[in-house]
C-alpha cells in the first residue's frame, strides 16, 4: 500500500507536532544561543588568585604610584597607590591602560633587521646584538661618533647605563628628549643654583601655574592634583587658591579657581608684569642684583604686559594682590606641549618665587640635590640636561657638529616628537646607522635600521628618581609584575652589556671605589639600584615591594635674578609677542598619551567628536577670534609657519581659548602604532621650528604664523 | 443505511485511516526521536582523565570539600585542586589502586595538570560566588545543608561516588549536561523567602550577570 499524498502530509504534521512536543526544537534554539556566544576569538577569563603588587608607572610622565591587580599570575587592572608620594586613589587615563598596552598589537616582538628593500625581517639576538656590536666598535674609533637618546625623563639608572655606555665609547653625546626638566634646569643654573627645581605644593597656599598645565600633564600630574584636591576638601571652604595662566581653558583651568588668559609664548612677560606690581608693592629678595632685575621688571607695566600677553590687566592686578596676599605662595612654569618653556620663563617665574621669598622653604620653590652619578663615563644628571637634543641636531644640520656613525635611541620617539622636521629629522637621517630600543614600534622605530625589542614598564626592572615636579627627593622602583616579558623583549643592562662585550669594549666600573669593592657586577640595573638605594640609606627591599624612598634634604643654593641673561633672553619673546597677530596655543591631555605611547585604549573614548572627526583634526577658536579672520566652524584652513611648514586642519568655535589664539590638540598624526593612532589628524609639532639661544638652550616656537583658507 | 451512504461512511473512514495513521506515526516516531534518541546525540560522553573517587576520600578518610575545593583568602573560590595540592598526600601512592598508580605516573610525577573535565562550569557572564552560598550564609536558615549536603543542593552527590560520573558534553555549546541552568538558580532567587532575612538573595541582572 502506497502513501497518498494526504497521507504524506499527514506523517509530515505528526512529524512537525511530535518534534515540537519533544526537545528537538527548543534546546536546540537554546543551544544554538550559547554556541554563538563560545567563538574561539572570544577572550576567556582566567580565574585564579587575586593578588595585588605595588609599582610606579614607567609609560606615563606621571610616574605615579600604583598598584597592580593581578589575577591568577595574569596583571589585569591599575589602580592608584595612595601610599605612595607621586599617587593617590587615582590614575592617569594613560597609567591606567599600562595593563592593556602589555597587549598593544604595535608591540616589537623580536629583533628587526631593515633589509635592503627597505622592509624588516626578523632576527635572532645574537645576529642583533653581532650587527649592533659591530657598528659601537666602529663608532668607538671616532671621539663623539656615538649619538644616544634617551626618553627617559624620570629615571636615572636607564640613563646612567645609556651615557656610561656612551662615554666608554668615547662618546659625550648622549640626550634627553626635550621636556620640562631641561630649561627649569638650564635657568636655575644660570640663576646659580647647581640642583634640580622642586615645587611644595602640598603645603602651599596660593599655587600660580603660568602656563603650567600641573592639573593634566606637568609634572607627576597625580600627586598635582592630590595636593589640590586635600587643599580643597569636600564641604568645605577651599584652603588653597589656584591660578591658571594659559591661552585655553583645559582640565586645570576647569578646576582652579581662576583662569587668567595669556598668550602662549609670552608666560616670562606676564610673570616679570608680576614681578613689577610686586616690587612696587614693597617686595624684595635678597639678591645682589635686585636693583637691575626691578629696573627689568619696571619696563613691564600692566598695560604693557596686557597688550602683549592678552591678560586684561584686571586679573594681572588681581593674581598680584592674591600672591601678596598668600602665606605661603608658589609659581609654576611650564609649556602647554610639555616640550619645556623658554628657560627665560622658568627664569622669571623663579624671579618671582625669590621675590616672594618663598625658595627652599616650606610650600615653596625647593631645590633638590643632584642624584648621584654611579658609573665611571657616565655623565653626571645635571650634564645630561645640559646637552640639548635640538640644539645639537640643529648643530649637525648646519654642518657645525660632525654626524654621527650611529645613533642608539632608547625608548624615545624624536622622529615623531621633534620640531622642525625639515632641518633636524634631516640631521637625524643622515646618521648612517639608528638602532632603536623601544617596547612598541613608533615612527622612530620604523625609521631605524636595527630595532631591539624593550620590555614594558610593567615587564622590567627601572627607577624612577626626583621627577620634575616633585618638592622633595622620590626614588621609587617599577617592578616587574610579570615573571617574563609577553615577547622576545631584553632590558637594556642586558642588551648594552652583550653589545659591548662582544665589540670588546671594557664594561664601565662602579665610579666610586667603595661600590666597586663591594664585587657585584656594576653594569646591572639591579645592582645600581641597589648601589644607590645604599646611597641615599634607602632599604632596597621595601624599594622592591614598591614603596617609595623620600628625602626632604635641600640643596643650600645662593641665587641671583641674571638680569643680564633674562633680558637677552626675553627680547626675542617680546619682538615675537608684538608682531604676531594670532598665535598657536597647544592643547595636551594626558589621555592622549604620549609620542612613546600613542593614544592608550581607554583614551580613545576620550576624544571629543569637536577636535577630531575620522582623521580630520579640528582647530579651535573663539568667537572673537572666528570673526575677525572670517571662520566659520567646519571650515578649513591652513596654518603656515615662516619655516615653511603647514598643517591643513578644520576649524571649530569654542569659547575657552582666548583670543587671537588658534588652539590646536597635540598627541594626533601618528604615522605608526596602531589604527586607533595612525592616521588621525596631524602632528602639531610639524609646525613648530627651533631657535637656539647661545647659553639658553633651544625654544621651540611657530614664527610668523598666519591662515589660509584650504 | 443506503449503499450510497455506506459508500459514503466507508470512504470517510478510510480518510480517516489513511490521515490519522501516518499522523500518529509521525508524531510518535518524533517524539521517540526526540526524547530518547536526540539527547543521546546531543552529548558527547567522555571520561574522567582519572577514575577519582569522592567516596574515598570523603567517607573513608574523612576529608572535606573545602580541603580540596577552598575559598581563597581574597574571598575567589580555588575550584579545582592543582597538582600541587594533591602532591601533598600523594607524594608516593598511598594505596594499590590501578587508578592511583595511573594517577601518579601519569600527572604526579610528569607535575602535569590534570584535564579534569569541569561538571559545573559555568560561562564567563555568570558570576557565581562560592562564598556568597557558603555554609555561613545558607546555614542560616537551612541547618540541614550542612558540609556534603550543601555541595549537592548545586552539584552532583558527589560524596557518594565511587567513579567519576560520565561527563556529557553538549556538541554544540562544550558545557556539561549537569551544568546548572538559571531556572535552577531562580528556585532561591526568585523566591521571595529569599528576598529578606539572612540571604537577601537579590534577582536583579547585575547581581550574578557581570
Amino acid at each position: 500500500m502506497g502513501l497518498s499524498r494526504r497521507g504524506f502530509l499527514a506523517l509530515a504534521a505528526g512529524a512537525v507536532a511530535g518534534a515540537l512536543a519533544s526537545p528537538i526544537v527548543w534546546k536546540t534554539l537554546d543551544d544554538v544561543t550559547i554556541w554563538t556566544q563560545n567563538w574561539p576569538w572570544i577572550p576567556r577569563l582566567k580565574p585564579g588568585e587575586n593578588t595585588f603588587l605595588a609599582t610606579t608607572t614607567k609609560m606615563c610622565p606621571s610616574s605615579a604610584g600604583t598598584i597592580v591587580r593581578i589575577v591568577g599570575g595574569r596583571p589585569v587592572t591599575i589602580a592608584g597607590n595612595p601610599e605612595h608620594p607621586l599617587g593617590s586613589n587615582g590614575v592617569t587615563a594613560l597609567a591606567g591602560a599600562e595593563v592593556q598596552m602589555l597587549y598593544s598589537p604595535s608591540r616589537v616582538k623580536t629583533p628587526l633587521k631593515r633589509m635592503p628593500d627597505g622592509n624588516f625581517q626578523s632576527i635572532s639576538w645574537d645576529e642583533a646584538i653581532t650587527l649592533l656590536a659591530g657598528h659601537l666598535k666602529n663608532a668607538s674609533r671616532t671621539k663623539d661618533s656615538l649619538l644616544c637618546i634617551s626618553g627617559d625623563q624620570h629615571g636615572v639608572t636607564a640613563n646612567e647605563l645609556l651615557s656610561a655606555c656612551a662615554g666608554a665609547c668615547g662618546s659625550s653625546r648622549f640626550f634627553l628628549m626635550p621636556g620640562e626638566i631641561q630649561p627649569a634646569a638650564r635657568a636655575a643654573r644660570l640663576m646659580g643654583a647647581d640642583a634640580q627645581p622642586g615645587y611644595d605644593l602640598e603645603k602651599s597656599d596660593y599655587v600660580l601655574m603660568i602656563g603650567a598645565n600641573a592639573l593634566e600633564t606637568w609634572g607627576p600630574v597625580i600627586r598635582n592634583r592630590r595636593a589640590f584636591a586635600e587643599g580643597r576638601p569636600h564641604g568645605e571652604p577651599p584652603a588653597t587658591t589656584w591660578t591658571y595662566c594659559s591661552a585655553t581653558q583645559v582640565s586645570s583651568a576647569a578646576a582652579v579657581n581662576s583662569w587668567v588668559p595669556v598668550a602662549a609664548g609670552t608666560e616670562a612677560v606676564f610673570a616679570l608684569g608680576l614681578a613689577h606690581l610686586l616690587i612696587k608693592n614693597g617686595y624684595a629678595a635678597n639678591a645682589p642684583d635686585i636693583a637691575g632685575f626691578a629696573a627689568l621688571a619696571a619696563e613691564f607695566p600692566p598695560q604693557r604686559v596686557s597688550a602683549l600677553t592678552g591678560a586684561p590687566e584686571a586679573l594681572l592686578r588681581k593674581t598680584a594682590v592674591e600672591l601678596a596676599a598668600s602665606a605661603q605662595p608658589i609659581v609654576l612654569a611650564g609649556s602647554q606641549n610639555n616640550s619645556g618653556a623658554p628657560a627665560a620663563t622658568v627664569m622669571a617665574a623663579i624671579a618671582l618665587n625669590m621675590l616672594l621669598g618663598v625658595v627652599n622653604k616650606e610650600g615653596g620653590l625647593t631645590f633638590l640635590p643632584w642624584p648621584a652619578t654611579l658609573l665611571e663615563h657616565a655623565l653626571p644628571r645635571a650634564r645630561q640636561l645640559e646637552n640639548d637634543l635640538c640644539a645639537e641636531l640643529a648643530a649637525i644640520a648646519a654642518g657645525k657638529s660632525p654626524t654621527p656613525n650611529l645613533a642608539l635611541i632608547y625608548d624615545a620617539n624624536p622622529v615623531y616628537a621633534l620640531p622642525d622636521k625639515h632641518k633636524l629629522l634631516k640631521a637625524y637621517a643622515s646618521i648612517p646607522f639608528k638602532a632603536c630600543i623601544t617596547p612598541l614600534m613608533t615612527e622612530t622605530a620604523m625609521a631605524s635600521d636595527l630595532v631591539l625589542p624593550l620590555p614594558m614598564g610593567l615587564e622590567r626592572l627601572d627607577d624612577v628618581c626626583n621627577p620634575y615636579g616633585c618638592g622633595k627627593n622620590v626614588y621609587s622602583l617599577c617592578v616587574p609584575v610579570l615573571p617574563a616579558p609577553l615577547t622576545d623583549a631584553r632590558p637594556l643592562d642586558a642588551i648594552l652589556s652583550a653589545t659591548l662585550a662582544q665589540a670588546q669594549i671594557a664594561l664601565p666600573n662602579f665610579a666610586d671605589q667603595e661600590a666597586a669593592l663591594t664585587g657585584t657586577k656594576p653594569f646591572t640595573i639591579r645592582s645600581l639600584i641597589a648601589a644607590r638605594a645604599q646611597k641615599m640609606h634607602a632599604k632596597e627591599q621595601e624599594l622592591l615591594k614598591g614603596a617609595a624612598h623620600t628625602d626632604e634634604t635641600l640643596a643650600p643654593v645662593s641665587l641671583r635674578f641674571a638680569t643680564d641673561i633674562l633680558q637677552k633672553a626675553i627680547k626675542p619673546l617680546i619682538q615675537s609677542a608684538a608682531s604676531e597677530t594670532v598665535r598657536i596655543a597647544p592643547m595636551t591631555r594626558m589621555a592622549l598619551g604620549t609620542p612613546d605611547t600613542a593614544i592608550p585604549p581607554f583614551g580613545v573614548k576620550l576624544i571629543r567628536a569637536s577636535e577630531l572627526k575620522g582623521t580630520e583634526l579640528f582647530a579651535l577658536v573663539n568667537s572673537n577670534t572666528a570673526a575677525r579672520l572670517g571662520l566659520t566652524p567646519g571650515c578649513r584652513v591652513r596654518l603656515c609657519a615662516d619655516s615653511g611648514a603647514s598643517l591643513e586642519l578644520g576649524v571649530n568655535i569654542y569659547d575657552g581659548v582666548m583670543d587671537n589664539a588658534i588652539a590646536v590638540p597635540n598627541g594626533y598624526g601618528h604615522t605608526a602604532f596602531d589604527a586607533f593612532s595612525r592616521g588621525k589628524g596631524r602632528n602639531l609639532a610639524d609646525l613648530y621650528s627651533v631657535a637656539v639661544q647661545e647659553g639658553l638652550g633651544s625654544e621651540w616656537k611657530v614664527a610668523g604664523l598666519r591662515l589660509e583658507r584650504a | 443505511m443506503s449503499d450510497s451512504e455506506a459508500r459514503v461512511s466507508g470512504k470517510r473512514n478510510g480518510m480517516f485511516l489513511s490521515t490519522a495513521v501516518p499522523f500518529l506515526v509521525g508524531l510518535v516516531v518524533l517524539l521517540g526521536f526526540g526524547w530518547i534518541v536526540f539527547p543521546g546525540l546531543l552529548y558527547e560522553k567522555k571520561e574522567q582523565p582519572v577514575a577519582f573517587s569522592h567516596k574515598t576520600h570523603v567517607q573513608d578518610q574523612g576529608m572535606a570539600c573545602t580541603e580540596c575545593h577552598f575559598l581563597r583568602k581574597d574571598g575567589s573560590f580555588a575550584g579545582l585542586p592543582d597538582i600541587d595540592s594533591c602532591a601533598s598526600c600523594h607524594a608516593a601512592p598511598l594505596g594499590d589502586t590501578e587508578a592511583e598508580n595511573l594517577f601518579f605516573a601519569d600527572y604526579i610525577e610528569k607535575n602535569k595538570p590534570v584535564p579534569w573535565l569541569v561538571y559545573a562550569k559555568q560561562p564567563d557572564n555568570v558570576f557565581f560566588s562560592h562564598a556568597a552560598h557558603s555554609e555561613e550564609v545558607c546555614g542560616t536558615c537551612h541547618a540541614e545543608l550542612a558540609g556534603p549536603a550543601l555541595c549537592a543542593t548545586c552539584h552532583m552527590d558527589m560524596q557518594n561516588m565511587d567513579t567519576p560520573p560520565v561527563h556529557e558534553q553538549n556538541i554544540l555549546t562544550a558545557y556539561s549536561k549537569q551544568t546548572m541552568k538559571m531556572e535552577y538558580c531562580e528556585r532561591c532567587h526568585a523566591n521571595p523567602g529569599h528576598t529578606d532575612g539572612s540571604t537577601r538573595a537579590s534577582n536583579a541582572c547585575f547581581v550574578c550577570h557581570k
